[in-house]
């Protein structure tokens, strides 16, 4: 068995589809404008309808799901790095879950009317608990399933909250709003939304940056991580931080939306010759277009109501979550 | 340069595991780690290491304390080979040995071409040329054992720890290794290594530490370590020495 790695080349590659599928996310759409328009909308010598559905409409939603993306992908890849684990992901373990109960919160109590930073914040705090609170556990628990489970009963708890709340929401309106964060989505999103997440994403994608020799170390397991010079508590607490500050933000723009965290590292991870250090990047550009061509499935499949992004991501990702777990367990029987 | 114990005590959840053991490993020197399970041998090293803290004692890595080294510091001081576990993901055994030089490397992890010379002598001092692209997981037990050896070779600091790099190995496999950390030691690096095969350390090592019980029984060379009362005593074996080999008889 050789390992492979085309790192440059699959980086290059990735960056012109993601590219090229965030021009064809403002180019299609439900209302059809003729390309000459849009394209001249682009560049900003269009009319004013055009503009407004190209740079108010489009751009932002496109931009969004792409962020969100890169952001759960990232954070997908650098807890599995830090956990040896390829199943370890910020919807699994119950931190998208946790951080849009927190979410969830601030708009049951209006909170979110005190300032616009107050879901943001929420967020990244109920994103940091979780992983947190993960860490504290993991080097416990020596059996990687066993942490899985931990992931389960914080996920489950924090579903179980939720419900509450919509148990007892207030009026429609409340709950329609509740409903946009459990599902995950990222229609009707603006400029504005990304630019109040972006401080946190920019934060988490360093913290991530930092661990990343450190995953590479780890391995070879934490006692041998730390015999070849490894600081491991000092790498957990970048993982936890940076993954924390991004899927707190992702779920801050467009709700939990699970498993691209897993798929995104799980295809590229053989093509960068499976270095948990060389997988960030490529899967996070990987995350930010699955769900691009996901929103755009979303918004093009004809049905009454418009279909959720989150939902489209947990059709395409429960199977190949399903497929990975499988798979793992009969390559450890045969070890 | 050299690793010290000096009168440590570990004590875990009231359990004694290390009662007052000093013992000393010079460069040059190969000295093997040896006593029955549960002997303390593997909470001897980390002790030394400064990774398991003393109740009692100090440990010293180039007489500086263990436990106020980074890391980073201890690594560049001793090349630690802790019990082989399995590695986490595929990587090739060219990475997987480079992790060695993991110290060396700058804040992002960059290597230099000082440290892609040492992973190359690394890489041809185990035999392990042919192997470089190879996934580490599709390695067999003494393929594995090679390439962790490596990783320790690379990282060419003064000391070298290994602990138990002979489990789950056959005979020619164990005396390779054993051979490798023997040209180490006359090489100049004081090398420590835990062992359970009695034999064979007496055939290789130049020194014997062996500790029961969480005490140091003894340290001196084979010969005078391993005598038949003490074989008796510690192991519960009846073995005897015929010129220089101890041949082991039975359980007694």
């Amino acid at each position: 068995m050789k390992v492979q790695n085309h790192t440059p080349t699959l980086i290059l590659t990735l960056v012109v589809l993601s590219v090229l599928a965030l021009a064809a996310s403002c180019l299609i759409g439900v209302t059809p404008l003729p390309l000459n328009r849009l394209l001249a909308a682009f560049v900003g010598a269009g009319d004013a309808q055009a503009e407004l559905i190209v740079w108010e409409i489009r751009l932002p939603r496109a931009v969004a799901a792409f962020v969100v993306g890169m952001a759960l992908a990232g954070s997908g890849a650098a807890l599995q790095g830090l956990l040896r684990n390829p199943l370890a992901e910020p919807g699994v373990l119950g931190v998208s879950a946790m951080s849009s109960l927190f979410a969830v919160i601030t708009i049951y109590w209006g909170f979110v009317q005190v300032s616009p930073w107050v879901l943001p914040l929420a967020a990244i705090a109920g994103a940091l608990l979780a992983t947190g609170l993960l860490a504290l556990v993991a080097p416990r628990v020596q059996s990687v399933v066993t942490l899985v489970l931990v992931g389960v009963g914080i996920s489950s708890l924090a579903g179980a909250f939720m419900s509450l709340l919509l148990n007892l929401a207030p009026n429609p309106f409340t709950l329609s709003d509740m409903m946009n964060w459990m599902m995950g989505s990222v229609a009707n999103r603006s400029l504005e939304d990304l630019l109040l997440a972006t401080p946190f994403l920019v934060a988490g994608a360093i913290a991530i940056g930092l661990a990343a020799p450190g995953l590479r170390a780890l391995t070879l397991g934490e006692e041998a991580a730390s015999a070849i010079g490894l600081d491991v508590g000092r790498s957990r607490n970048w993982v936890v931080l940076g993954t924390g500050l991004l899927t707190g933000a992702a779920v801050s723009v467009a709700g939990a939306v699970g498993f691209v965290g897993i798929i995104a590292p799980h295809l590229v991870r053989p093509l960068v010759g499976h270095d948990p250090a060389r997988t960030l990047l490529p899967a996070a550009l990987l995350g930010g277009l699955v769900l691009v061509v996901a929103d755009l499935i979303a918004r093009l499949v004809p049905t009454g109501q418009e279909l959720k992004l989150g939902v489209v991501a947990a059709l395409i990702g429960a199977p190949i979550f399903i497929w990975i777990a499988v798979r793992r367990r009969t390559l450890e029987a045969d070890q | 340069m050299s690793l010290k114990l000096h009168q440590a005590s570990v004590t875990l959840q009231g359990a004694p595991l290390l009662r007052d053991v000093s013992f000393e490993v010079q460069p040059g020197k190969l000295v093997g780690l040896l006593g029955p399970n549960g002997a303390g041998k593997t909470t001897a090293v980390r002790a030394l290491l400064g990774l398991q803290p003393l109740t009692a004692g100090q440990a010293y890595l180039d007489a500086k304390p263990a436990y106020s080294l980074t890391a980073k510091q201890r690594a560049l001081i001793v090349s630690y080979l802790p019990q082989a576990r399995k590695l986490a993901w595929p990587i090739s055994v060219r990475e997987a040995v480079a992790l060695g030089r993991f110290a060396y490397g700058g804040p992002m992890g960059r290597l230099g071409p000082a440290d892609a010379a040492a992973v190359e002598d690394a890489l041809s001092r185990c035999s392990l040329k042919g192997f470089e692209d190879r996934a580490v997981t599709s390695l067999s037990g003494g393929e594995l054992a090679r390439v962790h050896l490596a990783r320790a070779l690379a990282a060419q600091a003064p000391a070298l720890i290994a602990d138990e790099p002979t489990a789950a190995l056959d005979p020619g496999h164990s005396y390779d290794v054993l051979a490798a950390l023997q040209a180490q030691a006359r090489a100049g690096q004081a090398v420590l290594v835990v062992l359970h095969d009695l034999a064979l350390a007496a055939r290789f090592c130049d020194e014997i530490i062996l500790l029961n019980q969480g005490k140091r029984v003894i340290q001196a060379p084979p010969q005078e370590a391993l005598t038949p009362p003490i074989l008796a005593e510690v192991f519960g074996v009846k073995g005897s020495w015929y010129r220089d080999q101890l041949i082991l008889v039975g359980r007694l």
